[in-house]
């Protein structure tokens, strides 16, 4: 479950192991208190204690604000490309070759405060944006904002921003004008009583608990469902797990070390939500190193079981990635029909050894190859220490590679130096995850761009961290960039998946399920493999205030 | 006086040397906190270019060299401004030590003084009846002690929250289910000693085998004095022996321990918190030094910094009152 990160990697790991091993044996059926009478627990997991922070603009804002306080103006479903509902805007048309883009925007919505919802917000919105950086969260190209009229504006780009309207429309919360425009310093801001457009309002707020109750003058006809939701802090894993085991958490995005076993066979009613979200990967360093070899990296890929690992570490919740590392069935529609049903499964140790001799090198000491200058084949991989499900993955990863004659050595590292080798290409070969976006291009430019990775030893903050060049994926991408809708680039991206299948830039592992847990005895609606209607991750912003809004108490 | 002055002269040497430690020890940590919140934020999407430029500007960092900064953060402190958190910005860090530091302060602070209490008189009873059955407090407690802090944490857990008896609450600092208002009421107080009796017992459980041993060993070796021979001799009655003239002496190196512990009382303890998800000052501290939050973690260490000082100088003085022999310069 790499998703889960934001609460997993505040624990160490030898607490984590132990209360692995505890809470797997824990049983003690008792049936929470939380949830009766339309209040809905969530926890986010380990968060830490709240404090009042509700500025969108803050890095480290409450969950909550964008997407239950703060609305965009329209809801990207992050599990499906082009899959766009209208949320605070009706309708977008560009123009002008992808500079101009207008926005028809919703009638007769109020914020919590009672005044009217106009364009004058949006823009004042936008405007910060454009004229102080710091504020433009989303670095969006911006040129010009204006209104036409109370409920249309136009927005001038200074280049083609197709690629932009993810940002702009769907993940930018709008806030209101008379409020923000008397704040001298929006970006050190507390913002402690936020006032937004959205289904739900700020009640009550102590460093271990959030209350927010629906509002009751909120625009969607029948939303929301909940009368209140309880969000709770945690400062470690064993607390969190425990809490939602015994259902006193109705909704919430945790890591749960065995989970068949210690959630969903605890409860008919405990269900576990499985939504990829995101693309597990091995990424080589593509410069330097044995990986900066082909032959090395094409062995490392088939020399893996990751039926296997995915069985061991991840009770069988998480697909094995494809060739291409394409992440499905989200990007399925523009996936090669070439490539289609091409899976990455069990283990081909031979054919591995194959293209290690094939390509020079020997078997040595030790059942280790050694390569045509004489060194013997051994990489170091870095992981986040606390990470535990991706250092299991290793300690199985190392047995099979040694199986085929490559020696890999298992480097654990705190959140901070692992960001910092990984930002500055300071490895051989890392483990991390690429997704969390609707869009297959931002996806294959977070993981292939190389105009976005500077050289290693400068930092990248951006992605291809292994510093993957290849100078016609670059004019790929850009051609995909330039055009309206990803579906009209199709034999662009036919080609990328042509090219990562053949120069394997990232060693593609598992289709990284999200794991989220709802109960529900207290609570129905959620999205579903069958109503995949949003990301059920209570950390993705603004996908939480989208689901929150429609999930139910089933008593109701 | 003299004395006095001397140990002033001592204390403020030793808190530019803590202070400057503080501003040292963060920036030796890899990676800054831009890069920390950019690789958070790539768990929730992909993070444009440029997001760099625009997160340090927005957090106000960069800018001079180490001397510059150095001198920055001095200015800083002589007024009292310790910046915005980084792990909850825009959130001052004087607010975050605020609204933390009471949890940790009264929980562990009570904890302490119990264990010191509870440990220094068995200890002084165990020594006193020495060779008795009592003996058998030493190994039990020091077992006690030899336990990792998190695992005991996680036994009781499991013993009395949860699994097998489900007496206590077994994460945060109060009920969050009921309509509770934090502040000094009833039912927020009862809420909150019930939600602090594991956290507690880990603390006490787990240091009361050093004092215990300290204190029986100190007492053992203070029975054979010649002025405690001397009272026995004069006829005093037993506990008068036992409480003044033993255990008084044997309890000095003791209360100079004390010192210490108290002022890392405020340091919390990290790891308890952690598993109890108590919403303490350890806690925070984990959260800055995982986030690299050099703001915070100065915050918090020079909090840590001066309350070691504090508790030492009032026990230094103290000392000075209790044991005359400290006075006497040679």
């Amino acid at each position: 479950m790499a998703i889960n990160r934001r609460r997993r990697w505040l624990t160490t790991v030898s607490v984590c192991l132990v209360a692995a091993g505890l809470l797997a044996g824990c049983g003690g059926g008792s049936s929470g208190s939380g949830g009766s009478d339309g209040v809905v627990t969530v926890t986010t997991g380990s968060t830490g204690a709240f404090v009042d922070n509700f500025n969108p603009y803050s890095p480290n804002v409450q969950d909550a604000a964008n997407g239950m306080i703060y609305e965009p103006m329209f809801y990207f479903n992050t599990l499906k490309t082009d899959d766009i509902t209208p949320w605070l805007g009706t309708s977008y048309t560009w123009s002008n070759g992808g500079r101009t883009l207008q926005f028809q925007l919703r009638h007769n919505v109020t914020w919590t405060d009672g005044k009217p919802f106009t364009s004058a917000d949006v823009v004042f919105t936008l405007n910060l944006a454009l004229h102080n950086q710091a504020l433009n969260k989303y670095a969006l190209p911006l040129a010009d904002v204006t209104a036409n009229g109370p409920y249309a504006l136009t927005v001038d780009f200074t280049k083609p921003a197709y690629e932009d309207l993810y940002y702009v429309a769907g993940k930018v919360g709008i806030v209101p004008q008379h409020i923000w425009q008397s704040i001298p310093n929006p970006t050190t801001w507390q913002n402690p009583k936020p006032v937004g457009t959205g289904a739900y309002e700020l009640s009550k707020i102590s460093s271990q608990s959030e209350e927010f109750t629906a509002n009751p003058h909120y625009y969607q006809p029948g939303l929301p469902k909940v009368k209140e939701l309880r969000f709770l802090a945690f400062s470690g894993n064993e607390s969190a797990d425990a809490a939602i085991v015994s259902g006193q958490v109705d909704w919430a995005g945790g890591f749960i070390p065995n989970i068949k076993t210690a959630y969903v066979a605890h409860d008919p009613k405990y269900t576990l939500v499985n939504l990829p979200l995101a693309t597990n990967v091995l990424i080589p360093n593509y410069v330097s190193g044995p990986t900066a070899q082909l032959p090395v990296r094409q062995a490392i890929s088939a020399a893996l079981d990751r039926d296997f690992i995915s069985n061991t570490v991840y009770d069988g919740e998480t697909p094995p990635s494809n060739p291409e590392a394409l992440l499905t069935p989200n990007f399925s529609s523009v996936l090669d029909p070439a490539l289609a049903g091409s899976k990455l499964g069990g283990p081909n140790v031979a054919k591995a050894k194959g293209i290690l001799q094939a390509a020079g090198y020997h078997l040595g000491a030790n059942q280790i190859f050694v390569g045509p200058d004489g060194a013997p084949l051994n990489i170091t991989i870095k992981v986040i220490s606390g990470y535990t499900d991706y250092v299991s993955t290793l300690q199985i990863v190392v047995q099979e590679l040694k199986a085929a004659g490559i020696n890999l050595t298992v480097d654990g590292q705190s959140y901070a130096a692992f960001t910092a080798d990984q930002d500055t290409g300071n490895f051989q070969l890392i483990i991390n995850a690429f997704g969390f976006t609707p869009s297959p291009y931002s996806y294959y430019d977070e993981m292939l761009d190389s105009s976005i990775a500077p050289p290693i030893g400068q930092t990248d903050t951006v992605g291809n961290y292994g510093r993957y060049h290849n100078d016609q994926v670059n004019s790929l991408l850009t051609d995909i960039a330039n055009h309206q809708d990803e579906t009209s680039a199709l034999p662009d991206f036919y080609q990328i998946e042509q090219i990562v299948t053949q120069d394997i830039p990232v060693i593609p592992l598992f289709e990284a399920q999200d794991e989220i847990e709802f109960n529900g005895h207290h609570v129905t609606g959620f999205p579903t493999q069958q109503n995949p209607y949003a990301a059920a991750a209570v950390y993705m912003q603004p996908d939480i205030g989208w689901v929150a809004m429609r999930l139910s108490s089933p008593t109701s | 006086m003299r004395y006095l002055g001397r140990k002033l002269a001592f204390y403020l040497v030793a808190a530019w040397a803590a202070i400057t430690l503080n501003f040292v020890l963060p920036q030796l940590i890899p990676g800054n906190p831009v890069l920390i919140l950019i690789a958070k934020m790539q768990d929730s999407g992909p993070v444009p270019p440029g997001e760099e430029q625009i997160l340090t500007k927005l957090l106000g960092l960069g800018g001079g060299n180490v001397f510059q900064r150095y001198w920055q953060y001095l200015d800083n402190l002589v007024h009292l401004r310790l910046g915005l958190s980084v792990t909850d910005f825009p959130t001052p860090v004087t607010e975050e030590l605020r609204s933390t530091m009471l949890w940790t302060l009264v929980l562990v602070g009570t904890a302490t003084v119990l264990s010191f209490v509870i440990g220094i008189s068995l200890g002084a009873l165990a020594g006193w009846k020495r060779g008795t059955k009592l003996d058998a407090l030493i190994p039990s407690t020091t077992f006690l002690t030899a336990l990792p802090y998190f695992w005991l944490a996680l036994i009781l857990l499991y013993l009395f929250a949860d699994t097998v008896w489900n007496v206590f609450p077994g994460y945060g600092g109060y009920d969050t289910n009921s309509e509770l208002d934090v502040g000094f009421n009833w039912p927020f107080l009862a809420s909150a000693v019930q939600h602090a009796v594991l956290p507690a017992l880990t603390v006490v459980l787990s240091s009361i085998g050093g004092w215990l041993l300290g204190m029986r060993n100190m007492m053992v070796s203070t029975l054979s004095e010649d002025y405690v021979v001397a009272a026995e001799a004069k006829g005093l009655r037993g506990h008068r022996v036992a409480i003044g003239y033993a255990a008084r002496n044997a309890v000095l190196p003791s209360v100079s321990g004390f010192a210490v512990s108290l002022g890392l009382v405020v340091s919390g303890s990290v790891v308890m918190e952690q598993v109890f998800s108590y919403p303490g000052i350890g806690a925070k501290l984990f959260a800055a030094v995982q986030n690299d939050d050099y703001p915070l973690m100065q915050g918090i260490f020079l909090v840590i910094t001066l309350a070691v000082l504090g508790a030492n100088l009032i026990v230094d003085l103290l000392y000075g009152l209790i044991d005359p022999r400290t006075r006497v310069g040679r």
